[in-house]
């Protein structure tokens, strides 16, 4: 098999590359082995430092660019002269394809942050989020329903409608919040949402689901739905469903990991790559050998044909996803052993252990190694020139931002995936 | 005469804190439970809360440094065989570790990842803050408590 550009990984990153060379017309073969951070995340949109400490300071998506460029030199929003056009070439690429579950809408984009309601009772802040999450503000509705399903146990409506007017108790005009119990159980008792989305797809449980809610309404005053982060896995809309028939207003509380919005944002991807002609392969890549002068060779881990392109993007994401791991206590990458940076300083046989800190709530450094690119996204060394002729990569592997923090990741993505994609398609041109 | 008085005084209140223990002690070995405990459990109930196990409560602080980087489950070799598995397992076991006991009992994805594990320590050598995780699945595999009914 042979492709203009191999992709690997199929992450919000690696998708994002592999849209931006298919537009630039080459033949693009994306490589990806399961689901990793993309499909693990909360599906929040978090474009800059969208971190609530730092509202006040960096107001609008420009502001906390900048101000992340200033502060961090070897952040990947610091490499690219100016990251704000990348962002929303890759916004408005992934709208329409997108567009059943988010409203990417870049004027939206560039406002600050907003504080969406959180599965725990708490306020998460994004600057975009799923079309059905729950945004706090003064005009909305004023008594909000905490839906707690008999079937669902990790989601404590009591504690969080508690929690949240808690939070809000100081903002006049804010909604309040009641806790509604549903004694909906179709089967089993669920603990994982996805489980739960996965049942809700099913057109009877779903309409079990409505006729108790509908009873549990009877008489009550409540004029929004606060449901946990579970309608629907495969048919996003159930809540739009569910709202039009209960004639209210109907929201899912943001999750924080091994969400359903995550796990509907990686179908998605995967579906709109299938639409524009990638070619999507479901295999492990083991090996990939740059070595014969622009001519990428990948072997797959089970043995099947190796697959031959002359540009390649790295988009396999960091700890979690399998794209950088660990040797002998030491760190690596494991595909073509790119040098490892510590933001902009390189390392070599640096045992893993001391880069973490114990305390769970301390900056842990070993969040900032990864690999550093040029304005390009080529891959580079420890003196500054390119690695291997026609090595990109983008996403989460790139290093110099907090992977952990969650303030910034889906903005790197983009901005990264997008300059990868395009770099590697206009040189993979005859 | 005044420090004489004073060290008797001590010596009597010490005698009497260790006779209580004594004897508290000496009780609890015949299953007695002080009223407080009783009462701190009843609370518990209320609010729907499994009481943890100490060997539970003493891995609590280890447990508490991870910092979810992710490292184990891409090193796991029972999360790269299985894709239904695939990169859930640990969150999953340490979201019913923190919320309490009475989830996990009906945690099916996390008792299937407890019983496959066969201790590779293939996680050990990846951890960065050096976690034991076989110790802790097998300590919450030996405490999985029957469903709420």
């Amino acid at each position: 098999m042979r492709g203009d550009v191999l992709v690997i990984g199929a992450g919000l990153s690696g998708a994002t590359a592999a849209m931006a060379a298919r537009r630039a017309g080459v033949r693009v073969v994306l490589a990806y082995r399961g689901f990793g951070r993309t499909a693990l995340s909360g599906g929040l949109f978090a474009l800059a430092n969208a971190a609530p400490s730092k509202i006040a300071a960096a107001s609008d998506l420009a502001r906390a660019i900048a101000e992340t460029r200033r502060l961090h030199a070897a952040h990947p929003f610091a490499v690219d002269p100016d990251p704000l056009p990348l962002l929303r070439a890759a916004l408005d690429a992934w709208r329409r394809p997108l567009s059943a579950l988010y409203d990417l809408d870049w004027a939206v984009a560039q406002e600050a942050p907003k504080a969406y309601v959180h599965e725990f009772g708490a306020l998460c802040y994004a600057q975009l989020a799923p079309r059905s999450c729950l945004a706090v503000t003064t005009q909305g509705p004023r008594r909000i329903g905490v839906v707690e399903l008999a079937s669902f146990a990790p989601f404590m409506a009591a504690a969080i409608a508690r929690n949240l007017n808690e939070a809000l108790a100081e903002n006049a005009g804010a909604p309040d919040f009641v806790p509604l119990p549903v004694p909906f159980a179709p089967r089993a008792r669920y603990l994982l949402p996805a489980q739960l989305a996965a049942a809700l797809d099913r057109p009877e449980v779903a309409a079990a689901l409505l006729a108790a809610v509908k009873s549990a309404l009877r008489g009550t005053a409540i004029e929004a739905l606060l449901f946990a982060p579970v309608l629907g896995l495969g048919t996003p809309d159930l809540a739009r469903r569910l709202a039009d028939a209960l004639e209210l207003p109907v929201f899912e509380a943001c999750a924080a990991q091994n969400s359903v919005f995550g796990l509907r944002l990686q179908n998605a991807l995967i579906a709109a790559l299938h639409a524009n002609d990638i070619e999507l392969v479901h295999e492990s890549v083991s090996a990939l050998d740059g070595s014969s002068g622009g001519v990428f060779q990948a072997a797959f881990a089970n043995g099947s044909a190796p697959l031959t392109a002359s540009r390649v993007v790295l988009a396999t994401g960091k700890f979690l996803a399998g794209g950088l791991t660990v040797e002998g206590r030491m760190w690596r990458e494991p595909l073509a052993d790119c040098p490892l940076f510590l933001g902009a300083e390189p390392i070599r046989e640096r045992h893993i252990s001391h880069l973490s800190q114990a305390d769970f709530f301390a900056a842990q450094a070993m969040a900032y190694v990864g690999l550093q690119t040029d304005a390009a996204g080529r891959v580079l060394d420890e003196r500054g020139r390119p690695y291997c002729p026609g090595l990109f990569t983008c996403g989460h592997l790139l290093g110099g931002f907090d992977a952990f923090a969650g303030t910034d990741g889906a903005g790197v993505d983009l901005t990264s995936g997008w300059r990868a994609g395009q770099a590697a398609a206009s040189e993979a041109q005859p | 005469m005044k420090k004489l008085w004073a060290t008797f005084l001590l010596g009597l209140y010490l005698l009497r804190v260790l006779a209580r223990q004594a004897l508290v002690l000496g009780l609890r070995l015949f299953g007695y439970r002080p009223p407080t405990v009783a009462r701190h459990l009843a609370h518990c109930a209320e609010d729907g809360l499994a009481v943890m196990p100490r060997e539970i409560v003493d891995s609590l602080p280890a447990l508490s440094s991870c910092i979810r980087c992710g490292l184990c489950e891409a090193h796991c070799p029972m999360f790269l065989s299985s894709a239904s598995l695939s990169a859930r397992g640990p969150s999953v076991l340490f979201s019913c570790h923190s919320r309490g006991l009475n989830e996990l009992a009906y945690a099916q994805t996390a008792h299937d990842l407890l019983r496959e594990c066969q201790s590779c320590a293939a996680c050990l050598q990846v951890c960065p803050q050096g976690l034991r995780l076989p110790r802790v699945l097998r300590l919450m595999e030996a405490l999985r408590v029957p469903p709420v009914p």
